[in-house]
């Protein structure tokens, strides 16, 4: 099924509602109760895992944002907000821009906050120290932002990600990490979809990014779950499993109980695609779809 | 002419936080002795446009930047096919 094609299908059962710009959409309840549900069996696998819950807002402070390097490695995808900075003279000149259909960028200063490409980062700074000799694991769930405006629904610009994030010795997150490995794949299992694991790259921006790519590949820190959504050749990754080594643990100075720079790992799902995925799979009815998928999307 | 080796050595200390890169033993890995990945960035932008040559994605390899021969090397490579292909 092409792009467009499988974005008309949602957008005609009402489940996604366009609203004028490529990868901003709306979604109707009958969307966010199986997004909730999908979410939901993420959280209830890793129910035992003692994990700390923590809701942030989808907004980063622009120091935490230039410290991740995300501006740096993906510049083409960020999200700086901007606003006007100005007297009456130079508002009376934005607003008969505004009115003339005018650009009016050169108005608007970079402010001090960012839209987060990533539902993990904000977590970071606040664990700064010396952790408990168990590390620690956080859940997280937020709104992200990159901007990639296409016509594939899979590919949003807003939307949401579930994350689980290890933080601790190498031992404990590698740990970690192969327990998520094989939980990411079970629970697509589980809900009816197929999920292909396979060694990735996030798209660092140029010459230098294919560098960050292949450093990254040839170590295989990004392990993605791709599901078959636009047939088997390009099939679309739902979720990924990535170990930062010692990246954030050195830029916000957070050690292990041992005084070594702490390793962190992340699980990440990206609630949409994982939705889509299943209205692609099972239909956009609903109440049609298998009993085993339901009841374990409804236990 | 400043020798090709330690100006290496003081691009990996400048530019790639190896703060022993003066000292490092030519063979040693780099990735060991504290070079990240995006620091391994800032060393080849700073090697690229001090020598004005260009990686080709061929050696935009993690063994590329593993330890200072294999950065030699690699200068080398570029550097002669430079030399041949103005002459």
């Amino acid at each position: 099924m092409a792009h467009r094609e499988l974005r008309d299908q949602l957008f005609e059962a009402g489940l996604l509602i366009a609203m004028g710009s490529d990868g901003l959409y709306g979604k109707n309840a009958t969307f966010e109760s199986v997004l909730n549900a999908f979410d939901q069996t993420v959280l209830a696998v890793g129910a035992n895992d003692g994990a700390i819950a923590l809701e942030f807002t989808p907004l980063l402070p622009r120091a935490t944002y230039e410290a991740t390097g995300y501006l740096r490695s993906f510049p083409n995808l960020a999200g700086p907000v901007f606003s006007f900075v100005g007297g009456d003279r130079e508002y009376g000149e934005l607003v008969q821009r505004i009115d003339d259909g005018e650009p009016y960028g050169d108005f608007l200063q970079l402010g001090d906050v960012a839209l987060a490409p990533a539902c993990c980062y904000p977590i970071y700074p606040s664990l700064r120290g010396s952790l408990k000799p168990d590390g620690t694991i956080i859940e997280i769930r937020s709104y992200c932002f990159r901007n990639e405006p296409s016509v594939d629904p899979m590919r949003m610009r807003s939307f949401r990600q579930r994350e689980h994030v290890r933080i601790g010795t190498p031992e404990q997150v590698i740990e970690w990490r192969k327990l998520w490995l094989e939980r990411a794949p079970q629970i697509f299992e589980d809900v009816g979809l197929t999920a292909r694991e396979d060694v990735a790259n996030d798209p660092f921006f140029g010459r230098a990014g294919r560098l960050m790519s292949m450093s990254q590949r040839e170590q295989e820190l990004k392990i993605e779950l791709l599901v078959p959504v636009f047939g088997d050749e390009h099939p679309t990754a739902c979720s990924s499993v990535n170990y930062h080594q010692d990246h954030f643990g050195d830029l916000f100075g957070i050690q292990s109980s041992d005084g070594t720079t702490a390793h962190s790992a992340c699980v990440s799902f990206g609630l949409e695609r994982c939705a889509i995925a299943l209205f692609e799979r099972h239909g956009t009815d609903v109440d049609r779809w298998p009993t085993r998928v339901r009841n374990r999307l409804w236990p | 002419m400043i020798d090709r080796t330690n100006l290496i050595r003081s691009t990996l200390a400048e530019h790639g936080r190896v703060s022993a890169a003066t000292s490092l033993a030519e063979g040693q890995n780099l990735y060991d002795a504290g070079l990240t990945s995006h620091a391994s960035v800032n060393v080849m932008l700073a090697l690229e446009e001090h020598f004005d040559v260009e990686f080709p994605d061929s050696l935009l390899t993690r063994s590329t930047f593993e330890s200072i021969s294999n950065l030699r090397s690699a200068l080398d490579t570029l550097l002669e096919a430079d030399n041949s292909g103005r002459s």
